[in-house]
């Protein structure tokens, strides 16, 4: 993988991408409302960035990477990767070509391994589909990949099984199979909110290191607004669909803007003597601010865009 | 009208549950594995005490064992467990029916899913009341909505099915059913993991609020050691079947002694300050089967280096005490010296 200069390699462009679901069995409403998981999101991943997209469940923010996964077709908007639409991609070669350079990692890492097979094995597959080294070299750079995330030594873990590993472990093997065939782009969907806090460190580093050396673009999906803080670059904030505040990361954190990301930072435990004793919050500090029809992004400083009321001057 | 019926809180006071070198182990054919290896714990009245640790270090172990409710393999080996002073062990089963939810009730792990999908919330409060007493089904049903309006859920949802509810709701019904039977005692086993954090602090706000208000104590375990800081009264460290380390919530913050707390002190990412790499703990907990000599924490621990033989020659073969560093404060570990 070689960092050329064409200034659009490994960028990926995310235009207005949208997604309706259709609710069947909506009871008394009947069959076919339409409802908008994801409204009208844009942002830029770049290579050797972390962009994180945080909201809670049902926020939409899967569905972002499982579009940009190639896993759900969008409804409107376009995925342009390196200057070309993904979305019009039609051919089994171009999604398999564009599924080698963008890959995904999951929250649940067990889910995502079988379990009746070595970890050697799991790492071997997407080298031999994506040919991306001579057979002789496969086992060699099994153990290469072993070492990148922290598996070693490296030929004990490729004959271990699942099952013989830890949570942390298993998202390790997860990332090294991802990074077999050499992406420029990881979609990492929540993939430490299945570990324990004292190992989500590790992945978290993972991922800086992956960033940093190989220059990989990542997209880091969570509702832990403080770990998006640790890794991010850039930052996007969704609620109900939609995209509600985004910037650099410093810039959103320091002077949020927008009531929801007020109240996610609100809502990460602080274990600050202050604090402690008194109520941890109150129910009414439940104003998500403005989003949903009649709203629109504004740009409050260069980046920094916050969702205001279509006749408001400020999202407060 | 009070919600629920509650004891008068100035008639609680004292310790409500003591363990005492409590030994739990998993007896398999070839071997056995201690996953609670001599855990002693004060919980007193209307005190909350988390219980923290890493997956597999014996804090769900605990908690079962304490409710009584371990299965086969695994089996209370030694110590003791005390109720309000008497000994759970010595119960008959007619009497351990009672001192389950009624003295000890439990909000499970995977608390979202333990409701019954095809049933009534509020016909399966009425199971749980007739299963622990004889209780008309309309009067149950009354209590029922009064439990769903005290966690903050309209009383008529006890005609929802639990798909109705959201995650952060369905959790509130659990927690109303752990309550229904005013326990002394209610243990929470991660009962906010599966939760986004907006709900967490949700629920957490709401269990602060009714532990104020009805007076029961909570052991509270999880592996989120800053959401304890912030929320329990005092916190046990728990590491490879044993306690390493006690302390009142905000001693514990300000002066962690073990090694291990202080490493899952720089475990979660702050929200503010300055930003700096941290670095994970390495290596990863033992194998309870096979735990290593000395102190457990060794093999993992940064203070411990050979070229200081002395101590380490007590690291690697020298159990540590749990020893009083300062008042409520214990801690074992060799390279903290207990009060004389």
């Amino acid at each position: 993988m070689s960092a050329q200069a064409v200034h659009t390699e490994g960028t990926m462009d995310v235009v207005g991408l949208s997604k309706s679901f259709t609710l069947r069995a909506a009871g008394l409403l009947g069959g076919g409302t339409p409802f908008r998981a994801v409204d009208d999101v844009s942002f830029t991943l770049r290579p050797g960035t972390v962009t994180a997209l945080v909201g809670e469940s049902g926020s939409g923010k899967s569905t972002v990477a499982r579009m940009l996964a190639r896993l759900h077709e969008p409804t409107s908007g376009a995925v342009l990767f390196e200057g070309t639409n993904v979305v019009e991609h039609t051919r089994r070669r171009d999604v398999r070509r564009y599924r080698s350079r963008v890959q995904m990692i999951f929250q649940d890492p067990f889910d995502s391994l079988n379990p009746v097979r070595t970890i050697g094995h799991h790492l071997e597959r997407p080298l031999r589909i994506h040919d991306v080294v001579p057979r002789e070299d496969v086992e060699a750079r099994i153990h290469d990949l072993l070492r990148t995330v922290g598996l070693v030594p490296a030929d004990r873990y490729a004959a271990k099984y699942p099952h013989e590993l830890s949570g942390g472990q298993r998202q390790r093997v997860a990332i090294a199979r991802a990074l077999a065939v050499e992406p420029s782009v990881i979609l990492a969907d929540e993939p430490i909110s299945m570990l324990d806090v004292s190992i989500r460190i590790g992945i978290l580093n993972l991922i800086l290191e992956l960033k940093e050396r190989r220059r990989i673009g990542f997209l880091y999906i969570t509702h832990d607004i403080a770990s998006a803080r640790y890794v991010a670059d850039e930052l996007l904030v969704m609620y109900a669909g939609q995209v509600v505040e985004q910037g650099p990361t410093d810039a959103v954190l320091v002077e949020p803007l927008h009531p929801y990301t007020k109240l996610l930072l609100s809502a990460v435990p602080h274990p600050d003597a202050a604090q402690r004793g008194a109520p941890v919050a109150s129910r009414d500090t439940r104003d998500r601010g403005p989003f949903g029809p009649g709203t629109h992004l504004v740009e409050v400083r260069p980046g920094h865009l916050v969702r205001v009321h279509d006749e408001a001057g400020t999202a407060s | 009208m009070s919600p629920v019926r509650h004891h008068a809180p100035p008639g609680r006071g004292g310790t409500v549950l003591e363990l005492v070198d409590l030994v739990v182990e998993y007896v398999e054919p070839t071997r056995r594995v201690r996953a609670v290896d001599g855990v002693s714990l004060r919980i007193g009245a209307g005190e909350i005490v988390g219980l923290a640790g890493e997956s597999g270090c014996g804090k769900t172990t605990t908690g079962n064992a304490i409710l009584q409710i371990l299965r086969p393999p695994a089996e209370i080996t030694g110590g003791r467990i005390l109720f309000r002073g008497a000994d759970v062990a010595t119960r008959s089963r007619h009497e351990l029916r009672k001192y389950r939810w009624r003295s000890v009730s439990m909000v499970f792990q995977s608390a979202m899913n333990a409701l019954n999908p095809v049933m009534r919330v509020g016909d399966q409060f009425v199971d749980m009341m007739q299963a622990h007493e004889r209780v008309r089904r309309a009067d149950a049903l009354r209590r029922a909505g009064d439990l769903l309006e005290l966690v903050g859920i309209d009383r008529g949802r006890v005609r929802s099915y639990p798909h109705e509810l959201s995650g952060g709701m369905r959790q509130r019904v659990i927690i109303a059913m752990a309550l229904a039977l005013d326990p002394e005692l209610v243990i929470m086993d991660e009962p906010t993991t599966a939760l986004d954090v907006v709900v967490q602090r949700d629920i957490l706000v709401e269990v602060q609020r009714l532990q104020k208000e009805l007076g029961f104590a909570v052991l509270f375990i999880t592996h989120d050691l800053s959401l304890l800081l912030e929320f329990a009264h005092r916190i046990a460290i728990m590491y490879a079947g044993e306690i390493v380390e006690t302390a009142p919530s905000g001693v514990l913050f300000e002066r962690p002694r073990h090694p291990y707390t202080v490493a899952l002190m720089r475990s979660f990412p702050p929200l503010h300050g300055p930003l700096v790499r941290m670095s994970a703990i390495p290596g990863s907990p033992p194998d309870l089967g096979a735990p290593p000599a000395g102190c457990r924490f060794h093999p993992r621990c940064p203070h411990c280096r050979p070229e200081e033989s002395a101590l380490y020659a007590r690291q690697v073969s020298e159990r540590p005490a749990l020893r009083a560093v300062a008042d409520e404060h214990r801690v074992a570990c060799h390279l903290v010296e207990g009060r004389t």
